[in-house]
């Protein structure tokens, strides 16, 4: 018997690359979109610089408007690049950058001693599209620079009200005296400010790991779509009569079954493999350092997609029903799961309804090996609803399976 | 012209009769856009602020002292109820263990001493060494805890100014001979408690004194921007590139089948043929867009701009499509070797076009690459009318999509000639 299960393995494969395009979804496509999407390639301008591009038009061109330009140049994420206002709204509006920052003319002026002891407020534009995300971490970027630069000003301007509450100045000439040496000793206090905040990660690894998110959901997405394209073995062979003459030969039909899910299931391992060993190797993914949690999530990741396509098979009727539904139901599911988006940028609510599909599970346990450093322990509840999903799956197919 | 528009019908009806094809450009796009419209939250909202809500968070304070009950009470209280929602625990151990399972985005620790590290000694001004709060977070939601640090950073700033406040106003009160030295620590005292009373006030916010306003790159008078705007055409795109490969394989296919040469037995040129071909590819894209223009305006309310600037974009989209279609057809063998290339070009375009996910502020060679596809240049016109441009925004769009057409058409042309006449000899 193993020997036949051995050798339809055997046909299935060969019939499967029988095709070198083949290797374009087995391989080629999916190191390319992982690469891509996790940020592989160089970023525009900026001689390998990887941070996003800001423009800023700086309308006001004073030493404050300046300074603040210098503290957003020393941001980790954003590179801000000087634009004329015209140029920086048709790159937000060529869909070029996520958002472009303007300082207005008179920025300056409001953060001069006069201007802050009058209670004048300066202002910075953010324009972005709506629900963009990369306006949404500029505005976080741009907060922390108004916080950088606003701190010395405010000590200046409690320390002189608070003084003036309670021996009021002589004149205002005086007050501006106190206020211009109260700003000088709160710069060097805001520079030597102690550290009141610790940021820890869990796991002891980045807080973004863009690569991982890409290698993870790149690799559930590619090894999916053709696990459920299974399901199009089974309408083909009904449909070129080969299952038929299959069946007059002493072959059982579990073991045509198990030979045919087998060929599946084992060129998904190794095709996760090679994406696994190319997210170590190119994308620096520590896809490595708890392999048994790793071999566990993709074995039991591995059962439940090819479950599913087994089921699929017994709903369609012709191969390219298959093919087409595999691809729209794989790419649905992968996007559902937060394979293409963090799940964190789901609505709550979606969060909880997109635990009936196996991909948000298997990319939870990838998200817990990938960037909270997780062990075998804490990916078991994974696994178990996989495998929970794969005898689900199996049932359904068995139960609806038919050779003609 | 009439046997040209007969081609071009039997090939229309038997793109559309196909429900395994209809499934995947149809059905495949509604579906996804469905399923973005779900992940950013544009069903469930009225206006297009970011998804992100009740961040769930974790804080522990071990501390007990004034500061540390003020952030406590920042992240239970009212002000913050819809962006997070906060659990107040009293062991570190299942702090962490949230964080680290991915049940809380980040855990706030408040050490011991942290209040008492904001408070200078009264005899010599000096504060006692800092004791900071732990942010622990989880990296696999990075932008909710970004957001979290974001709020205690702003807490613990806050804090640090009116504590320097007072320190930076008692010394230059005491090296001016201002006051009397008896009298600093009332004065201190006084100053303090004002600023504290005021912690969430603007004495000691930065915004007080430099605003950040938020503007909208939509278009003024024109409604809101929905995400859908960006999606809907984005997945229709995608899948118009996989509507024309599909077209274009019934070139080669219908020389294998022999039902060319049949057609060519018929009082029909072979120019006739091909012509009619192309202008059936060329209808299948503009009614597989048209279809899903249609759907989504009924089903999402989408609303997708300038009627006739939409009619001129797909009539564009459809022709680079095409183009994309020919030159496929041109170059492969097989009508299995068109499906292959066809999902592949479709899938590359469609992560190039930023059909997946928009790339924007990324790589100057994807930007570059991107211009190569039609999704792009589309997409680009699509998102202008829908952010309320006129006529005005395609001019650049279309123009790319025409010239894109022409170019594909020329150059499958070409490669028909060199390579087969054999396509058409039959």
């Amino acid at each position: 018997m193993l020997n036949r299960i051995l050798a339809i393995i055997h046909k299935d494969t060969i019939l499967r690359f029988e095709s070198r395009s083949e290797l374009l979804f087995f391989l080629i496509l999916p190191v390319v979109f992982t690469f891509i999407l996790g940020g592989g390639l160089p970023a525009a301008g900026g001689d390998g610089d990887k941070r996003i591009l800001i423009p800023v038009t700086d309308e006001d061109n004073s030493p404050q408007s300046a300074a603040f330009l210098e503290t957003l140049a020393a941001s980790e994420t954003f590179r801000p690049e000087l634009k004329t206002r015209e140029e920086a709204e048709t790159l937000l509006k060529d869909d070029d950058v996520g958002a472009i920052l303007v300082i207005p003319a008179g920025f300056g002026m409001g953060l001069t001693a006069d201007g802050v002891l009058a209670g004048t407020r300066s202002e910075v534009v953010l324009q972005s599209l709506p629900g963009n995300n990369v306006g949404l971490a500029a505005e976080q970027e741009v907060r922390r620079v108004v916080a950088a630069m606003a701190a010395p000003l405010l000590i200046a301007r409690n320390a002189t009200a608070g003084i003036e509450a309670v021996r009021p100045f002589a004149d205002e000439a005086s007050r501006v005296t106190f206020f211009n040496q109260s700003l000088d000793a709160a710069t060097t206090v805001a520079d030597e400010a102690p550290v009141r905040v610790n940021l820890t990660i869990a796991g002891g690894g980045e807080v973004y790991d863009q690569r991982a998110q890409a290698s993870a959901g790149q690799l559930i997405t590619w090894v999916f779509i053709p696990l459920l394209g299974a399901s199009g073995l089974f309408a083909l062979e009904r449909m070129l009569g080969t299952m038929r003459r299959l069946l007059t030969t002493p072959t059982r039909k579990s073991s045509f079954l198990l030979g045919a899910i087998s060929s599946q299931y084992l060129t998904a391992l190794v095709q996760m493999a090679i994406l696994v060993v190319f997210g170590i190797v190119v994308m620096k993914v520590p896809w490595g350092e708890n392999p048994l949690a790793l071999a566990v999530i993709l074995v039991t990741f591995g059962l439940a997609g090819v479950a599913l396509g087994t089921a699929l098979g017994t709903f369609v009727k012709t191969e390219s029903q298959a093919s087409n539904l595999s691809i729209m139901i794989g790419m649905s599911m992968a996007l559902l799961g937060g394979c293409w988006w963090p799940m964190e940028l789901f609505p709550p609510t979606l969060q909880q309804i997109v635990k009936v599909l196996p991909t948000t599970w298997a990319m939870s346990a990838m998200t817990d090996i990938t960037m909270r450093g997780q062990g075998l322990v804490d990916i078991l509840p994974e696994a178990g609803v996989l495998v929970g999903f794969a005898v689900v799956f199996f049932i359904i197919g068995l139960l609806r399976f038919r050779y003609e | 012209m009439n046997k040209i528009l007969t081609i071009m019908w039997k090939d229309v009806n038997i793109l559309f009769r196909d429900w395994a094809a209809v499934i995947l450009i149809i059905a495949g796009p509604l579906v996804l856009t469905v399923g973005m419209g779900l992940v950013t939250g544009s069903f469930s909202r009225s206006d297009a602020a970011p998804s992100i809500s009740l961040i769930p968070v974790v804080i522990l304070d071990q501390d007990g002292g004034q500061f540390a009950e003020a952030l406590v009470e920042l992240f239970t209280g009212e002000g913050l109820n819809e962006l997070v929602s906060t659990s107040v625990s009293t062991d570190e151990a299942s702090a962490r263990a949230q964080v680290e399972g991915g049940d809380a985005a980040a855990a706030i620790i408040i050490p011991p001493g942290f209040s008492n590290s904001f408070v200078p000694d009264m005899a010599s001004g000096d504060l006692p060494d800092p004791v900071p709060v732990e942010v622990y977070a989880d990296p696999g939601s990075p932008i909710r805890a970004g957001i979290i640090r974001g709020i205690v950073d702003e807490f613990a700033g806050r804090a640090q100014i009116g504590v320097s406040s007072v320190q930076i106003g008692m010394n230059e009160l005491a090296a001016g001979g201002l006051v009397s030295t008896a009298e600093l620590p009332s004065i201190g005292q006084a100053m303090g408690g004002q600023l504290l009373n005021e912690a969430g006030s603007e004495a000691l916010a930065a915004g007080s004194l430099i605003a950040i306003r938020n503007e909208s790159a939509v278009a003024e008078g024109s409604d809101d921007f929905n995400p859908l705007a960006y999606f809907a055409p984005a997945m229709a795109l995608l899948f118009l590139m996989y509507a024309v490969t599909l077209g274009a394989r019934t070139l080669l296919a219908e020389r294998r089948e022999g039902t060319l040469a049949r057609m060519l037995a018929a009082p029909v040129t072979s120019s006739q043929v091909l012509s009619g071909k192309v202008a059936g590819i060329f209808l299948g894209g503009v009614i597989q867009l048209g279809v899903l223009i249609f759907l989504t305006t009924i089903l999402f309310r989408l609303n997708w701009g300038n009627p006739l600037g939409v009619v001129m974009l797909v009539l564009a989209a459809a022709a680079a499509a095409t183009g994309w279609g020919l030159l496929i057809a041109a170059i492969a063998k097989t009508p299995g070797q068109i499906s292959n290339l066809g999902m592949a070009i479709t899938l590359i375009f469609g992560i190039l076009g930023g059909s997946f996910v928009p790339l924007q502020g990324g790589a100057s060679l994807i930007d570059w690459l991107s211009r190569l596809t039609p999704n792009r240049w589309a997409l680009d016109g699509f998102t202008n009318l829908a952010l309320g441009e006129g006529l005005a925004g395609l001019v650049v769009p279309i123009s790319a999509l025409l010239i894109m057409a022409v170019t594909l058409f020329a150059a499958a042309a070409f490669i028909f000639r060199r390579s087969q006449s054999a396509l058409l000899s039959a």
